[in-house]
């Protein structure tokens, strides 16, 4: 694990590369087999001063990949961007986390995922001048996908920081990043 | 009956109170003290001091307005009282004054948060020293020179110039021209400031965010959320419609353009302005 700023996951987005994708499986009868969606975490038991993404709800061939943090104190938001494979995935939505709202605040999510396809860009926080500790792990947002084919399609983290509540809020250091795979079956 | 004498008659032009009042081309308005006893009044008015053959008017009240004045041309107005004796001989004390200014244009009427630009206003009445308003107080006016009494010509400073300074509003502001005898006209939303979508790339912190927005900016406006004007921590550079909060309006700008580039061209944010590798 690299402790630093950020860790950037450089895997490649598309599947075919990643030794997935190929085309979804047929039964004898010609019709597709349905497809299982789950993600694989590049970490799965990440330390203090992480963000992760880990697999949270699944139904078929969707997924919730839950973006969270761990042991990381005066959490202000988090500004990142995730890279995903948008010919062999669909990204679906967000799910509001638990982190930001701590002690009643009314965060702000704002998350763009239909402008530029394949990338999600991400600001969340919360509003006013308050930070909150996270002395577990817990959640920031969920992030949906659907798998379209089975393979495996690697997630990319890009420009990720963690603030804290200064004004203007600075980038807490050394928070390590961890991303994962989409994998559909 | 005897004719009455006019007493205490203290006319004046009247500014018009009433901003909602419209400006009537050609109309001067005034008024004066009742006079005891009157049953009426004639308004006599002139272009000549003395001389009042240029029309009259009959009222029951103690205000008229005299319409269809030529523009830019001093008129002299005098009252006489009238009851069922007749008329009183006397006129009361002489007013003189130019119609009430109208405006009809700003060219141009729009400018962005940050521009200096040369604003040619225009309509009539407009005297030696009047004083422009547009409504906005962070929009500055300077050099204002009445070149003729229907063309105004300033150099209006669309706040901010520069980071750290307040912002004008955006939105269309009434625009208002009044004389020094404080008698004014005004044109509704006659002039409007645009937002400066260039000042949405608040955090400029490294390579990958200068002229590009993302989650930062929206964390730095999120930390200022609720801030007002009258705060100390106020960031003038987070209100960006200048509405004097950092609110979710603010907020709103930037979600609208995530992951967006600065296009300098189209002065907008475009996807197409990213680099190769941020499309």
């Amino acid at each position: 694990m690299k402790l630093g700023t950020v860790v950037l996951l450089m895997a490649l987005v598309t599947a075919p590369a990643c030794g997935g994708g190929g085309g979804g499986s047929t039964s004898p009868g010609g019709s597709p087999t349905p497809i299982a969606a789950t993600f694989t975490p590049d970490q799965a038991s990440p330390g203090p001063n992480t963000v992760a993404l880990a697999e949270g709800a699944k139904s078929n061939d969707v997924v919730t990949v839950n973006v969270t943090v761990t042991g990381t104190n005066d959490v202000f938001g988090a500004a990142f961007e995730v890279l995903y494979d948008d010919f062999h995935t669909t990204f679906l939505g967000y799910t509001p986390g638990t982190i930001v709202e701590q002690g009643g605040n009314s965060p702000t999510y704002n998350v763009d995922g239909s402008s530029n396809p394949g990338r999600i860009v991400i600001g969340i926080s919360r509003t006013g001048s308050t930070s909150t500790d996270v002395t577990t792990t817990k959640s920031l947002v969920g992030l949906q996908f659907r798998v379209k084919q089975a393979g495996v399609y690697q997630v990319v983290i890009q420009n990720a920081v963690v603030y804290d509540n200064q004004d203007p809020p600075q980038p807490i250091p050394t928070i390590a990043w961890f991303a994962g795979a989409v994998t559909g079956v | 009956m005897a004719k009455l004498p006019i007493r205490s008659l203290a006319m004046s032009l009247l500014c018009a109170a009433a901003a909602a009042a419209p400006a009537q081309a050609g109309s001067i308005v005034l008024s004066w003290d009742p006079s005891q006893g009157a049953a009426g009044y004639h308004v006599y008015y002139g272009t000549t001091p003395g001389d009042y053959s240029g029309g009259m008017i009959t009222t029951a009240l103690t205000s008229a307005t005299i319409t269809g004045l030529d523009d830019c041309t001093t008129y002299y107005v005098a009252v006489k009282a009238f009851n069922g004796a007749g008329e009183s001989p006397n006129f009361s004390n002489e007013l003189s004054g130019w119609s009430r200014p109208t405006v009809t244009s700003a060219s141009p009427s729009i400018a962005m948060q940050g521009d200096q630009v040369v604003i040619d206003v225009n309509g009539a009445n407009f005297q030696g020293g009047a004083v422009v308003n547009f409504g906005n107080p962070n929009v500055f006016l300077t050099s204002v020179q009445v070149l003729s009494c229907t063309h105004i010509q300033l150099l209006a400073t669309i706040e901010p110039t520069s980071r750290s300074i307040r912002p004008a509003e955006v939105g269309r502001f009434d625009l208002t021209v009044s004389n020094p005898d404080d008698v004014f006209g005004l044109k509704t939303q006659g002039f409007e400031v645009l937002i400066n979508p260039h000042r949405f790339d608040v955090n400029q912190s490294d390579a990958t965010t200068t002229n590009r927005i993302d989650g930062k900016d929206t964390i730095y406006v999120s930390r200022q959320f609720g801030q007002n004007e009258s705060s100390p921590n106020y960031d003038p550079d987070d209100d960006f419609d200048g509405d004097g909060w950092v609110d979710g309006n603010d907020v709103a700008f930037i979600a609208g353009n995530l992951g967006r580039c600065w296009s300098a061209a189209t002065r907008s944010w475009t996807l197409a302005a990213c680099p190769v590798g941020m499309q």
